[in-house]
């Protein structure tokens, strides 16, 4: 495996007494697209904040593209780009104005690539207007056109898609996959909308009040959901009642359709087929037996609740 | 280095409204003071026997005064603008350091808050020269040459005292606030303490400032080391809060 574009090792930071980041250790690998998840207040833009050098972490490392993001900070971020919280800019510059001046600031061929990411980003036809009058969308755009500037490694997004229209939303998931496929380059993208963390990411780690609950490929996190079955038969309550009986089902439940809904617990292997044949023995007639796996929904809200891990 | 400092000038001189302001106002005040000689001289002439000359040049205190007061909104305005308007964190993400980024920003405000007053001055000599003056000097070379150095002076120095709190203060409105309190108000109020220490009246700013520009009791020497004191505290306190503030 590639050595990780991002590495964050025991990263804590604390204010006064509380923890936003309890430990945090997490990889990420270059040319993939890796999502951060986790409810609002949970530390996402603080570790973001963190690995991009804007805060310093009170216990831990984090190295960037192989460099201490405290050691050597102008390495690290060579070619990184990023929106932390949201994109701000000078709205009495035109969003050409402002690419310009950050590409003097970023300094090396920068201003050569300001007109492609303009291009990139389609914004070349507004380009000329004062960024004050831009849409929320256009803003967020422009701040992807300026993460661009230093043709980086590693973009960093933090809730891009915070207010955003349907429209909008669908066209950023549009951007971060070809950013991600046709560049080859990583994105970090931080959300609390797991519907858009499953579109677009190859891997996630999920956080909570400062702590890392579980991280992997997006597969494997939805593969280690707890599983279920769903069962029609000809006497539910019976089926209930010798179905909760088997050390492999965590719960029944009656759905008011009369479908049963048979959680089963994720250490024990399902054999969908044993429980057919216990049902079957007894007498009842079955219907329909399919399973179901968690969605991520499911699983994010099951491992945030628990706060356990995968 | 000077891309970037090449970049900022032209941010700084696009914000067009404050720059335009700075450029006209006081420009604006000096045509009036060169209008209102002018109607004077030919409405009464016994009582006002000249426009111009040195007479009309002495008037650019009030120019000099209205071009502190916007050096003041500019430096504080600069000082402030990037934490406040969060695109500092976007700035050190290119890779531009805090202590940089301050350095490069100090010549930089005095250059526009002071150039912003020049042409206010320029209307005043030019005044100086055509409007009638029988009977007085007109303004020689070594006038013009000790107005605009209390032009450059008193402006410069007022701007990069603004520079430095607005540096230390996250809000723009309050910078500003506080930069034109300090400047027009507290130092003024700090003056009165030489009715109890008479001895510290040679490194008071506005005195210190005065003898360099225009002479007074006190040693050149003296006067431009309590201008550095001065300018270069208040750049200091900014200096410590813009490499701590949170980006």
């Amino acid at each position: 495996m590639a050595e990780p574009i991002i590495r964050c090792e025991g990263v804590t930071r604390t204010f006064r007494s509380r923890a936003a980041l309890d430990g945090i250790s997490l990889e990420v690998q270059p040319g993939r697209c890796f999502g951060f998840l986790g409810p609002n207040g949970a530390g996402k833009t603080t570790l973001i904040r963190c690995i991009l050098g804007l805060a310093r972490p009170t216990a831990g490392r984090i190295t960037v593209r192989g460099h201490d993001i405290a050691k050597d900070p102008a390495a690290a971020l060579a070619r990184v780009g990023a929106i932390v919280e949201e994109p701000r800019f000078y709205g009495y510059l035109s969003g050409r104005q402002n690419l310009e001046l950050w590409a003097a600031y970023t300094g090396g061929d920068a201003a050569a690539r300001v007109e492609p990411v303009l291009d990139r980003v389609r914004l070349l036809d507004r380009a000329g207007d004062k960024v004050s009058t831009y849409s929320l969308g256009m803003r967020q755009r422009l701040g992807v056109a300026r993460a661009l500037l230093s043709d980086p490694e590693l973009l960093v997004l933090d809730e891009p898609t915070n207010g955003l229209d349907p429209d909008g939303v669908a066209e950023f998931r549009v951007l971060i996959r070809d950013l991600v496929e046709t560049d080859g380059r990583a994105v970090f993208v931080s959300s609390h909308l797991l519907d858009e963390i499953q579109k677009v990411c190859d891997d996630l780690a999920i956080v909570n009040q400062g702590t890392l609950i579980t991280s992997g490929t997006l597969a494997d996190l939805l593969a280690g959901g707890a599983s279920a079955l769903r069962i029609e038969c000809d006497d539910s309550a019976r089926a209930q009642q010798l179905l909760s009986a088997q050390a492999s089902v965590a719960s029944v439940t009656a759905e008011p359709s009369g479908l049963l809904a048979v959680q089963l617990h994720a250490d024990v292997p399902a054999n969908r087929a044993e429980l057919n044949r216990l049902l079957v023995e007894a007498g009842l007639a079955v219907s329909r037996l399919e399973p179901r796996t968690e969605s991520l929904e499911e699983r994010y809200l099951h491992l945030v609740n628990e706060g356990g891990a995968a | 280095m000077i891309a970037i400092a090449r970049a900022d000038l032209r941010r700084m001189l696009r914000r067009r409204g404050l720059v335009l302001t700075g450029l006209l106002a006081p420009a604006g005040i000096a045509l009036a003071i060169a209008a209102t000689v002018q109607i004077l001289h030919v409405v009464n002439p016994a009582e006002h026997p000249t426009a111009g000359g040195e007479d009309l040049l002495n008037l650019a205190a009030v120019v000099t005064l209205v071009c502190m007061v916007f050096g003041t909104v500019i430096g504080a305005m600069f000082g402030a603008e990037d934490v406040a308007n969060g695109t500092l964190r976007y700035i050190l993400l290119t890779g531009c350091s805090r202590l940089r980024l301050y350095l490069i920003r100090i010549p930089l405000v005095a250059l526009v808050a002071i150039a912003v007053g020049l042409p206010a001055l320029l209307i005043l000599i030019v005044g100086a020269f055509v409007l009638p003056h029988a009977g007085v000097p007109g303004p020689s070379g070594s006038a013009i040459r000790e107005q605009l150095l209390i032009l450059i002076i008193t402006v410069g120095v007022y701007a990069l005292i603004a520079y430095g709190i607005g540096s230390a203060i996250r809000s723009t409105g309050g910078a500003i606030a506080v930069a034109l309190g300090l400047n027009l108000v507290g130092l003024n109020l700090i003056g009165t303490i030489t009715l109890v220490l008479p001895s510290a009246e040679p490194w008071l700013l506005n005195s210190a400032i005065s003898r360099v520009t225009t002479g007074g009791d006190t040693s050149i020497g003296v006067a431009l080391l309590a201008i550095v004191v001065w300018v270069g505290a208040f750049l200091a306190v900014g200096l410590v809060r813009a490499l701590r503030t949170e980006a």
